[in-house]
């Protein structure tokens, strides 16, 4: 315990005063800063060329004059989704720019650290208490559940995006309105049924598991199975992760072991690493078939090689866009929420120049 | 009027009040933008939600008036629960799992003391070590998944029960600990060793203080409010995550300093690390009341360590430069 003498504590006020000025100016400015970025004016001209596709769009973020469609209604998306995922950003976006088009406010909540369970649900219980009009959250955690609940039963409409419960009826009954996001067992089976035109039925196949006993990679695996069973085709599963120096190791080995393999499908987007593999070796794009899902720069990269055939975009703007878009709707013409399945993009040789470039700007 | 005079004088000579005045003034700067701030249920949120890191952050500081510090606070935080969980999936009783994971965290911090003091290596590198490791025992031994902490609703309620509105047992804990710790650090001989180990260790030395073993019980304290808190938060949450606590080393550290505690050791409070503490959570919370974009809440933490940091250097200079006048 230090003590000063009354000079010193004099002074000391004197320092902390400035200090309030400064800490509310702050405050004020943090603020106001935030709030701004709905209420500016821009146009944003953008050409996209691609091989096959050239297209134009004009963005224009008028906030501050034309739509007050839903002007007044605030909405909260809460995620799991730390503030440098880059995933994140695109299901962002979108959800910005269905505010702009309808004019209601909508913030983002995203943990400083990814998937940090305690910050998110001290997050979900501040949103409660500020009692927005509407609140979207994946459900990447079940302990969350006990939170949708919670604010249904305080009144306020909730929307699962991106993550259903592993449950679908654990999520109605918790009072989750609709799922807006990538239907993960039958885009397994999506996949492989696209690809499979680049491999003959009763083939051998191998699935790689980036997230073994994961909710998601097991969905997505199951999915795939089904497809290659009512094909005919042998398969097997290689549990990896998304060290993409470990994926390398062990499909370079599986592939040695196993040259009878005609398809490589990943439920995470690590499968281009066999196209690697195989370019190395010498083997031409195509003689074998690789599937895979989401829009990376790694996947991008080995479609326009011509190695990889398929991948399965789950459209992530659209997991922030369309949300937003219901629950308008459903404030202000009491229409219902209802299931969207974001997960059946299709990216191959045809497009992978338009979404290449899109996925640069955020959109895929 | 003379007595209230002197109250003001008073509390204007502790070395707290500078943190306090930014708590006081980020309270009105909420409150004055969204009154909801301050409506019962969001009250009741910050009140629950504060002690879990707020323990940590008692053993930090302590540890960082000792002149030591601890990076291994939010892996420990994790690794505890976990450690928890699975000696009761072995078949052991919850209480006495609750009771061996805590011995465990004192173990852990018992062996980060040690090696730092036997060995000379700075603690800076011995607890970045008890970072990666402990987050990496976590990792390993659940490959990655979350595990469920299925208690027995007596334990829940010890540990993180509704006792009263606005009063939960978390809350109890903490400002248990928080007053043992104050009564250690500034009534005890023990509390006065603490100071000076970390202040001038040869002077300390000549005072006849083991500064070693005041440094291995630091540790020893710093972990064992780790486990703590990282119980805490499971039994609430009902789950272990294996990253649980990632990152909260540096948050720790940040509410101390904010708190007043020298980076250098030999200075700090019990008292400002509790109310930094409260500041950190409510600018977090407040953040998301007034629907400010969450990327906002790194740049406010950083201005108030900055700010409070520069004030308590300002009176420091202020109370060395009288003391050599007169």
């Amino acid at each position: 315990m230090s003590r000063v003498t009354r000079r010193q504590a004099i002074s000391r006020a004197a320092a902390i005063g400035a200090i309030v000025g400064v800490g509310a100016i702050a405050g004020i400015g943090g603020y106001l800063a935030g709030s701004a970025t709905g209420r500016e004016t821009r146009t944003v001209t953008a050409t996209i060329g691609g091989a096959t596709v050239t297209q134009t769009r004009v963005i224009t973020e008028t906030v501050a004059g034309a739509p007050d469609f839903a002007k007044g209604l605030r909405f909260t998306y809460i995620t799991h989704g730390g503030e440098e995922n880059v995933f994140w950003n695109s299901v962002h976006l979108g959800m910005r720019e269905a505010a702009k088009l309808t004019g209601c406010d909508a913030v983002m909540i995203r943990p400083k650290r990814e998937g940090d369970l305690a910050q998110e649900v001290a997050a979900f219980e501040a949103t409660i208490a500020e009692k927005p009009d509407g609140i979207i959250v994946p459900i990447a955690y079940t302990e969350l559940l006990t939170y949708v609940k919670k604010a249904t039963d305080s009144g306020i409409p909730v929307i699962v995006a991106n993550i259903d419960a592993p449950d679908p009826n654990d999520r109605i009954k918790a009072g989750g309105l609709s799922y807006i996001g990538q239907y993960l067992e039958p885009a397994g089976y999506f996949l492989a049924k696209t690809l499979s035109k680049y491999f003959p039925r009763g083939s051998h196949a191998l699935i790689l598991i980036e997230g073994p006993g994961q909710v998601w990679a097991e969905e997505r695996a199951k999915g795939i199975q089904r497809f290659l069973k009512e094909y005919d085709c042998t398969f097997d599963r290689l549990d990896v992760s998304f060290d993409l120096a470990v994926v390398e190791s062990r499909v370079s080995a599986y592939l040695e072991a196993n040259p009878q393999t005609k398809a490589v499908f990943s439920v995470g987007y690590t499968s281009p690493i066999a196209g690697k593999v195989l370019k190395s070796k010498g083997v031409p794009p195509g003689s074998v078939a690789i599937g895979t899902f989401d829009i990376v720069p790694l996947v991008i990269e080995w479609i326009k090689e011509g190695y990889v055939q398929v991948a399965i975009d789950q459209q992530p703007y659209l997991q922030g866009f369309l949300p937003i878009i219901q629950l308008v709707l459903m404030k202000k013409y009491g229409l219902s929420a209802w299931d969207v399945n974001t997960g059946n993009a299709v990216v191959d040789q045809s497009n992978v120049s338009l979404v290449e470039e899109l996925s640069r700007k955020g959109y895929r | 009027m003379l007595r209230y005079k002197s109250l003001i004088v008073t509390s204007l000579q502790r070395k707290e009040i500078s943190v306090a005045t930014i708590l006081f003034g980020t309270i009105i700067s909420f409150y004055s933008i969204q009154p909801v701030f301050l409506s019962p249920s969001n009250i009741d949120v910050l009140l629950r939600i504060t002690p879990e890191l707020g323990i940590v952050a008692l053993g930090v500081t302590l540890l960082m008036i000792g002149g030591e510090f601890d990076l291994s606070v939010g892996s420990v935080f994790g690794f505890i629960p976990m450690v928890t969980i699975l000696l009761i999936e072995s078949g052991i009783p919850p209480t006495l799992a609750i009771v061996s994971g805590l011995l465990i965290s004192t173990l852990v911090g018992l062996t980060h003391g040690v090696v730092t003091v036997k060995t000379g290596i700075p603690s800076f590198i011995t607890t970045l070590g008890g970072l990666l490791i402990w987050r990496g025992v976590s990792l390993a031994v659940t490959g990655g998944l979350p595990k469920y902490m299925t208690m027995p609703p007596e334990i829940i309620f010890f540990f993180s029960g509704k006792i009263a509105p606005f009063i939960h047992m978390q809350m109890i804990w903490f400002f248990a600990l928080a007053g043992f710790f104050y009564y250690i650090l500034e009534r005890t001989k023990f509390g006065n060793w603490i100071y000076a180990t970390g202040g001038r260790k040869e002077v300390a030395r000549a005072m006849g203080v083991n500064t070693d073993r005041v440094k291995i019980v630091l540790f020893t304290l710093s972990s064992l409010m780790a486990g703590m808190g990282g119980i805490i938060q499971s039994i609430r949450l009902g789950q272990a995550l294996p990253n649980q606590g990632d990152g909260l080393e540096f948050d720790a550290i940040a509410v101390a300093v904010i708190g007043g505690t020298s980076l250098f050791g030999g200075s700090g409070t019990i008292l400002g690390t509790v109310i930094a503490e409260y500041l950190s959570r409510i600018i977090e919370n407040g953040l998301i009341i007034i629907r400010a974009p969450s990327y906002y809440f790194r740049l406010y933490i950083g201005l108030v360590i900055v700010i409070a940091v520069t004030v308590n250097i300002y009176i420091l200079r202020r109370s060395i430069r009288s003391r050599v006048e007169s």
